[in-house]
């Protein structure tokens, strides 16, 4: 997992370059999240090597988009995984969060707003 | 020198005897007064390069003598002796080509040998016309064996509900049109049919050879990618290789490539300029036509080729043809060939054989082969994959998840990841929240009558009866969703007892 911070734009890029998201390591990424969460406002999740997820795995992306939500932010995700969309779109995720394709389309999207 | 062979008829050996004496210093001369007797002696082993018959004869009239003798041998010239009176007769024989001239009694000796001479030039120049047609008859039919046995296939079935069937006939001996079937596994096959413009030699010449090419390239992008090359790879493969000899030599090759793949149910082509291909679906009115893509190979280079995918549905028949076909088909510019092709179906036809045979012999009647023309016809069959159930045991614990994806991934049949989410959830419940399950989770896979998935995960512990799921509140909830995601991605699940007291749940796929 990369965390970055985006200058002049008071937001987190967490790169979790993982394949799965799901029961077996959920918890153990969600606390690394956690660390991050606080020190900015804005957080973006770049998913997009994501290829599998199940409830753990968007029940952690929901818990992240409370503490965003709390703390007076805004969270957005990158996603392009199929299944990991579809799974987005069953729970209705996609209507409370902005899904991106790519990490770009997601910073100016921050900037513009 | 030899003397060539001369034989005379005539019923009055006096005109025998002086024939024979004027001519037999330039000539080996047998004469009989019998034409039965003639007939006789041209049936054995001496050739006679030329006959002599007087027309008046008792038995048997010169004429039908020496059509008599043009049967036994075609290549003797014929001459027919006449009488004043009988002009037109010979006249008539003469210009219908019965024989090959006549000589009016009382012959003068400078025609005589002059007619004579003619008539032996005549001889050795049918001869060797005769040898040349043999030679190259001979060559042509050894090519059409070697084409037929080995260019053409023998298809072997690709797949048990896939009926499959080619006919192929040249305008001369060999033909520039070629087919092939390549099957990659059981649920798919490539089919290709080409037409080499042109006829006869240098077109299957050229024919075989862009096969061989098309194989070779296939077997090089085969050990190269390790996995089965998308058609667009081998045809841009074939075309890099044999452009330049079809540039060089004007000639192009119309060819389509197609894939079948059984499993998506879906066939995927690439038409270079080929004419005839369509999909008959059962019980609709609906006609696929695979037009064409691209042109034909040898006219212009191109970086890259795009293939086109049509769904396939079961009982779909497919029919495809080279233009030969359709050229004896068509009557006058204002036919549609595919309607041409379709009229000679009735929709009764229960095998493939009758498909193709019924267009081939229409075709071949209507005129005049003048292309070669090949018919392909298939029929994918009601197919159902067969799918051995598979059994697995999993320990009580969450990396297990891992175990589950990788062998749902390659279990047969169409992948369905959305499904395998289902299945780890149901999973993921059990190791979390059922109590005394110290054992293995037992999982089969299977597939149900319908062909869709079948889950069936057994294990001892906690009995679930979960309710109805509602989608749960995105905005304040975090837990939940699994269940939701279970109910919501599976046709139906069931939740059961075994014999031995253990819970089992069926999932089923949609």
């Amino acid at each position: 997992m990369i965390v970055a911070h985006i200058e002049n734009l008071d937001a987190i890029l967490i790169d979790f370059n993982i394949l799965r998201l799901d029961a077996s390591n959920a918890e153990t990424i969600f606390t690394q999240v956690l660390e991050s969460l606080f020190k900015s406002r804005n957080i973006i999740l770049d998913l997009s090597t994501l290829e599998i997820m199940d409830s753990s795995g968007l029940g952690m992306l929901l818990n992240c988009y409370r503490e965003t939500k709390e703390a007076g932010g805004r969270l957005s995700v990158v996603a392009g995984n199929p299944l990991v969309l579809s799974l987005f779109q069953l729970v209705h995720f996609n209507r409370i969060t902005k899904i991106y394709k790519t990490v770009p389309n997601a910073v100016e999207c921050l900037k513009a707003s | 020198m030899i003397k060539a062979n001369i034989l005379l008829v005539d019923d009055e050996p006096e005109i025998l005897n002086a024939l024979k004496l004027r001519l037999g210093c330039s000539y080996n001369v047998i004469t009989t007064t019998d034409p039965q007797e003639g007939l006789k002696l041209l049936k054995g082993k001496e050739k006679f390069p030329v006959v002599i018959s007087d027309f008046r004869m008792p038995v048997m009239n010169g004429l039908d003598f020496l059509l008599a003798v043009n049967e036994i041998c075609p290549e003797t010239s014929s001459v027919l002796l006449t009488g004043q009176g009988e002009y037109n007769t010979a006249i008539d024989a003469l210009n219908s080509g019965k024989i090959f001239k006549y000589l009016s009694k009382p012959c003068d000796s400078n025609e005589i040998n002059d007619v004579l001479k003619e008539a032996v030039n005549n001889f050795e120049n049918e001869r060797s016309k005769k040898d040349a047609l043999k030679e190259y008859d001979n060559e042509n039919r050894v090519a059409k064996i070697v084409q037929d046995q080995m260019l053409f296939s023998k298809f072997k079935p690709v797949n048990k509900h896939v009926d499959l069937t080619a006919l192929s006939t040249p305008k001369s001996g060999v033909s520039g049109d070629f087919y092939e079937i390549i099957p990659h596994d059981k649920n798919c096959f490539d089919l290709i049919i080409a037409d080499v413009m042109g006829k006869g030699l240098p077109a299957a010449i050229l024919g075989a050879a862009a096969k061989n090419s098309l194989m070779h390239q296939l077997q090089v992008l085969k050990s190269r990618e390790e996995v089965t090359p998308s058609i667009s790879s081998i045809m841009k493969a074939l075309e890099d290789e044999i452009h330049e000899s079809l540039v060089e030599t004007r000639m192009f090759i119309t060819l389509l490539y197609a894939r079948v793949d059984l499993r998506k149910m879906e066939i995927s082509y690439i038409s270079n300029g080929h004419p005839g291909s369509l999909i008959i679906r059962e019980n609709s009115p609906e006609i696929i036509y695979l037009q064409s893509t691209h042109m034909p190979l040898g006219i212009m280079k191109r970086d890259f080729f795009k293939s086109v995918n049509f769904e396939l549905k079961p009982n779909d028949k497919l029919v495809f043809y080279t233009d030969g076909v359709s050229e004896a088909l068509v009557e006058s510019s204002e036919d549609d060939p595919l309607e041409l092709i379709l009229d000679c179906l009735d929709g009764k036809e229960t095998s493939t054989e009758q498909i193709a045979k019924k267009i081939f012999n229409k075709a071949r009647t209507e005129r005049e082969v003048e292309d070669d023309m090949t018919v392909i016809s298939m029929n994918l069959g009601k197919h159902v994959e067969e799918v051995k159930p598979m059994t697995f045991y999993l320990q009580k614990r969450l990396d297990e998840i891992y175990r589950i994806n990788s062998l749902l991934t390659k279990y047969p049949g169409e992948s369905d990841e959305l499904f395998i989410v289902a299945v780890i959830e149901v999973f993921t419940n059990i190791v979390k929240h059922a109590k005394e399950c110290d054992s293995c989770i037992k999982m089969t896979c299977g597939v149900n009558e319908s062909g869709r998935k079948l889950i069936e995960i057994e294990y001892v512990g906690t009995h679930f009866q979960p309710n109805s799921v509602k989608l749960p509140d995105c905005l304040n909830q975090v837990n939940g969703f699994g269940l939701f995601l279970i109910e919501k991605i599976c046709e139906s699940v069931v939740y059961g007892k075994g014999i031995k007291g253990t819970s089992i749940i069926t999932l089923t796929s949609k």
